[in-house]
């Protein structure tokens, strides 16, 4: 199978088995105090939650990267709404 | 402005901008974000974006204004000759300056406003913000100390740590540069939003005053 042909198969990457993954993992370190997690603690712990982005690493395709962008940008647009919300509500 | 990076910017630039901003999102957003990106950056930068992020490195590690990088790369604005126009015609008049006259100057200069398409004016209207906005933190002594001599990435999370506050000369810088990034990405994705968000919070002078009317009227006849 050639690159291009593997490019275009069906998307690999579940984003909402991620998003409830990242969800855990950040009320997990909260309960320990943790406020801050940097990007390697969160993919260890999604790596011994049986979700190993590592295996996936290059094996993704186009339809994961556009999941992905479409992803980072729906997330973007959505905090920043929430924050001006939030914003206006405390009249600042 | 978050949104309309959402909405046109690169995803390096939502990253940075929504890193910034961190103080203001809740966590799990915030941890989400930065997986996604990780992702993002690991698979799927195309090699356009690879290159340009290496470049950017490069030109970090060897101290060279970006600016540079833009006038090599792209095709050369005709917004400063525009100015210049605009600046002798302001010179050699003794009464208020008409848009009529400055539309003949600049035919009379080589430059028919009338070649241009609508998202070349679209491009011009973000270049001449993002020309203002150097020209606002350079006219500033403060600002534009600031700028020569701080390191951007410190003083923002200085000033986002600190919750943001426009009165705080860090902030103030900080909140010029994003504009300006967000009128750059107008500039290359061709959108009016970018320009017209940016447009009230832009301190022209006379003569950029002129150009953004003149600019505005010819969009408005396409």
């Amino acid at each position: 199978m050639s690159k291009i042909e593997q490019n275009n198969q069906n998307p690999k990457l579940n984003l909402e088995k991620l998003k409830k993954l990242v969800d855990d993992i950040t009320k997990s370190a909260l309960a320990e105090g943790k406020e801050i997690l940097y990007v390697s603690e969160i993919l260890k712990a999604l790596g011994k939650c049986g979700f190993n982005l590592d295996e996936m690493m290059y094996k993704l395709t186009n339809g994961d990267r556009q999941n992905v962008e479409n992803e980072i940008r729906n997330l973007a647009l959505s905090c920043a709404n929430q924050a001006l919300e939030s914003l206006n509500r405390t009249d600042i | 402005m978050l949104k309309l990076f959402a909405k046109y910017g690169r995803i390096a630039d939502i990253h940075n901008l929504f890193s910034n901003l961190k103080f203001f999102f809740n966590l799990t957003d915030v941890n989400y974000m930065n997986t996604l990106c990780e992702i993002y950056f690991t698979n799927f930068l195309s090699e356009e974006e690879m290159v340009k992020a290496k470049v950017s490195d490069l030109l970090c590690e060897t101290q060279i204004e970006e600016e540079t990088l833009e006038e090599d790369f792209e095709e050369e604005s005709p917004v400063n000759s525009f100015l210049k126009v605009i600046e002798e015609t302001i010179k050699h008049s003794s009464e208020d300056v008409s848009l009529e006259l400055i539309k003949e100057n600049i035919k009379a200069n080589g430059l028919n406003p009338e070649n241009y398409t609508k998202e070349e004016l679209i491009c011009f209207l973000n270049d001449t913000a993002c020309t203002i906005i150097e020209r606002m933190i350079h006219d500033d002594k403060e600002l534009s100390d600031l700028y020569n001599s701080t390191d951007l990435e410190t003083i923002s999370e200085d000033c986002f740590f600190r919750k943001f506050n426009s009165n705080n000369i860090n902030c103030k810088l900080i909140y010029l540069v994003t504009l300006y990034m967000l009128c750059s990405t107008g500039y290359l994705n061709k959108t009016l939003d970018t320009y017209l968000f940016a447009r009230s919070k832009i301190n022209p002078n006379k003569t950029e005053a002129l150009l953004l009317s003149f600019l505005e009227d010819e969009l408005s006849r396409r």
